[in-house]
């Protein structure tokens, strides 16, 4: 219960470092001040991310409390930090040159691809994953504690990192669109346990609203389609099962994609968008890689894998995933690559974390 | 009580205290609903903390009533922490909570002993919901991971639970 009555006093302390460090301004001019769900301007269009496939860059992960990459074949993994620090939870930018991570105990850094310009976006006590970059690759939103015990969004041009502004408040696991213009997040209770919606709203938080038809009590961060036509989430009971559920953003209620039973979870579109992968646990003993269809009418296991799989992600290319698979009696991580048609595993590497998250680099076709 | 022949006030007190109030305190704790040996248990403790704390020179200004408000947050603490191990154990496998206490302890050493093998992660997590019984907001807030992350790690490492502990000797 210490953790638990530690909770007030240090939200309360980081409350005031954040007030402290934190003035709230109106977003930057510029890219994704417009209304959401609205086309992108000639000029934002210019700067978005590739959407599609992409070509296979280094995939970022967490060893030994350091970020490393990986070429896409498992060559010349190399260490890009080597603070102190235990640092985790890495996200390429969408241009893939830059990469964001949290560093302990709360900073968000953003670096090159190969390690240079690693820069202090935020420092502040109660910041925390997941973050989420803009598709013109210079802004970042995360949650944070925003004002006297209310957490919110925050979001940042790299460019301007001394004016943060916040994109909504009582919010938290932000997912930037990409169309640059809009912003979905997960409402966030203001008790334990308590119903969770999902809302969008623009990146000056005009226009929120809230866009599920029934409350949760655990979501994860959605995820946009490609075309930023659709949000996928997994969603659930606090301890019973997630489930995976679609929603069209022109109009309708959120829909599961699947009825067999089971926790599922990472819902992940695939790079041409016309996909959606996820990972099941249905029988307790073995976990699935779940892929739908194109209508989104029908699901089909690709492949059984791990009890220990906790993480997936579509490689650029569309052609693989990777899982970050747990040993089960914690003697490290597989960092695995299957083929996303047949299930074959193509390569794996053990690396020395605990931690889940990985993510791929996308480079320009 | 006496320390190399200095008598101890705190503890000449409690004595006292023991002696009005001991068997209405015994009492008031099988009254909640706990069985008559963890009710002693829990008197002594009371009767324990209260030492400590005129010994550590906190003024209590009546010292029944300080007692009797311990004794009442231990009940609950240990009502809080069977149903704690019910739900753990139904997540489990639909193993319901033993009925009494002494089997209730067997079931708790077996499996926070597994718990305690599980991955660091794992274990944090579990540890972190069912016994701080934090939300899976505050479990990533306080290990800095995501909440969904958490979620992922109970759903592991019930799994692995599972998978170690076998049928439940209740089950057969």
């Amino acid at each position: 219960m210490g953790a638990a009555r530690l909770l007030p006093a240090a939200g309360a302390l980081a409350a005031l470092v954040l007030l402290a460090v934190l003035y709230v301004t109106a977003p930057p001019a510029g890219p994704g001040t417009g209304v959401p769900g609205a086309d992108p301007s000639p000029s934002l269009r210019a700067t978005l991310a590739p959407t599609g496939t992409a070509r296979n860059g280094l995939m970022a992960y967490v060893s030994g409390g350091d970020v490393w990459v990986v070429g896409p074949d498992g060559a010349e993994p190399h260490r890009l930090t080597a603070a102190p620090a235990r640092d985790h939870d890495p996200v390429w930018s969408p241009g893939g040159t830059r990469l964001a991570y949290w560093s302990d105990p709360h900073a968000l850094r953003v670096m090159r691809a190969d390690g240079s310009d690693d820069l202090v976006i935020y420092d502040g006590v109660t910041g925390g994953p997941p973050v989420s970059w803009a598709p013109d690759s210079g802004q970042l939103a995360w949650g944070a504690l925003v004002g006297n015990q209310v957490r919110g969004i925050v979001g940042v041009a790299l460019d301007l990192p001394d004016k943060p502004w916040v994109v909504a408040e009582h919010a938290t696991l932000p997912a930037w669109s990409p169309n640059g213009t809009a912003m979905a997040f997960v409402e966030d209770s203001t008790v334990a346990d308590g119903p969770l919606f999902l809302s969008v709203a623009g990146i000056d938080g005009s226009d929120r609203h809230t866009i599920t038809r029934v409350s949760y009590r655990v979501i994860d961060q959605p995820r946009w389609s490609t075309d930023g036509r659709r949000l996928a989430f997994a969603a659930g009971d606090t301890d019973g099962a997630r489930h995976v559920y679609v929603l069209d953003l022109a109009g309708g209620f959120e829909r599961r994609v699947s009825s067999v039973d089971g926790d599922e979870w990472d819902p992940i579109w695939s790079p041409d968008g016309r996909s959606l992968a996820f990972l099941r646990r249905a029988s307790g003993r073995r976990v699935q890689i779940v892929q739908t269809a194109g209508s989104l009418d029908g699901t089909e296991a690709v492949t059984e894998t791990s009890l220990g799989t906790t993480h997936i992600t579509w490689a650029p290319d569309g052609a693989r995933f990777l899982l970050t698979v747990q040993d089960l009696f914690g003697n490290g991580t597989d960092l695995s690559v299957v083929d996303a048609v047949s299930g074959e595993q193509a390569w794996a590497m053990r690396i020395d974390s605990t931690d889940i998250t990985a993510d791929w680099q996308r480079l320009a076709p | 009580m006496e320390f190399d022949g200095i008598a101890d006030p705190a503890w000449a007190a409690v004595v006292d205290l023991e002696r009005q109030a001991g068997q209405r305190l015994f009492g008031y704790a099988t009254h909640l609903g706990v069985d008559h040996a963890l009710a002693a248990d829990m008197v002594q403790e009371s009767l324990l903390r209260s030492w400590r704390e005129l010994g550590r020179g906190v003024v209590i200004t009546s010292a029944e009533a300080w007692a009797f408000r311990t004794l009442s947050r231990l009940v609950m603490d240990q009502h809080r922490l069977h149903r704690r191990v019910a739900r753990l154990l139904s997540r489990l496998g639909d193993r319901p909570a033993s009925r009494s206490m002494e089997a209730d302890a067997d079931q708790r050493v077996v499996i926070w002993a597994q718990v305690d093998r599980l991955p660091l992660r794992q274990r944090q997590v579990v540890y972190l919901r069912y016994r701080a019984d934090l939300s899976y907001e505050e479990i990533g807030r306080v290990l800095g991971i995501t909440p969904g992350a958490a979620r992922t790690h109970a759903t592991a490492a019930m799994a692995s639970l599972r998978e170690r502990l076998g049928p439940w000797e209740g089950d057969r």
